[in-house]
């Protein structure tokens, strides 16, 4: 198995990890309620940066270790653990495609904005796109490198 | 609707050179394994460099491992 697709394996189970804690956390432990009122914009913000700092830091946390591991399991210096040209095709096309449905969530959010919705349901839609966009961008690179591309 | 694509003989001269594995094939011109998978079963077009790359190591030029073809279905 290449490094890219051990790290894309990675990926999808840092991804649900950190896309069902931040769920769990937001609509479980502190509730819908906590983000209404005037400070409401204030704690939406607060936690997608926490959704961000924290989900990027597991994740390269994660990818250190993998990339670690790949290297104690082939014996290859970090350099020689090749990511080549059609890899990197891969993962182009990936973003590509998962781009769309980031932007599609986007559009809705505005549209959401439009017809008077509150701002935590704007801004969860966004990042409900986001977690699709993420779930969209892994499984066309497990299906491009199964494919072969 | 003209169809194009590029086949190639990449298992024939791997087989012609001391019947050479795909694996060293791949170490050789700086790809992975599955790289070469994909591209002898022409499920990826390399790039240029990369077609030089694997020519060179067969000692024979390009147009002797790669072909571009093209097919007509009107």
């Amino acid at each position: 198995m290449s490094h890219l697709l051990r790290a894309t394996y990675a990926s999808m189970a840092t991804s649900s990890i950190i896309f069902l804690v931040y769920a769990f956390v937001v609509f479980q432990v502190v509730g819908v309620s906590y983000f209404t009122g005037p400070d409401a914009l204030v704690r939406i913000g607060k936690s997608l940066g926490l959704l961000i700092i924290a989900g990027y830091a597991f994740e390269w946390s994660v990818q250190i270790a993998t990339l670690a591991f790949g290297v104690k399991r082939t014996g290859r210096p970090f350099k020689e653990l090749i990511v080549d040209e059609r890899e990197k095709q891969i993962v182009y096309r990936s973003l590509s495609i998962s781009l769309n449905v980031i932007c599609f969530g986007i559009v809705l959010s505005v549209g959401a904005l439009a017809m008077g919705w509150e701002a935590f349901w704007v801004f969860h839609i966004i990042v409900l796109f986001y977690a699709l966009a993420v779930a969209t961008e892994l499984l066309c690179k497990i299906y491009f490198f199964r494919r072969g591309f | 609707m003209a169809d194009h694509g590029i086949s190639n003989s990449i298992k024939k001269h791997r087989f012609n050179n001391g019947e050479m594995t795909q694996k060293a094939l791949a170490e050789k011109v700086g790809v992975t394994r599955q790289t070469i998978v994909a591209i002898e079963n022409a499920k990826y077009s390399p790039t240029l460099e990369l077609a030089f790359k694997i020519a060179a190591v067969f000692n024979t030029n390009i147009e002797a491992v790669f072909e571009h073809t093209t097919s007509s279905d009107s």
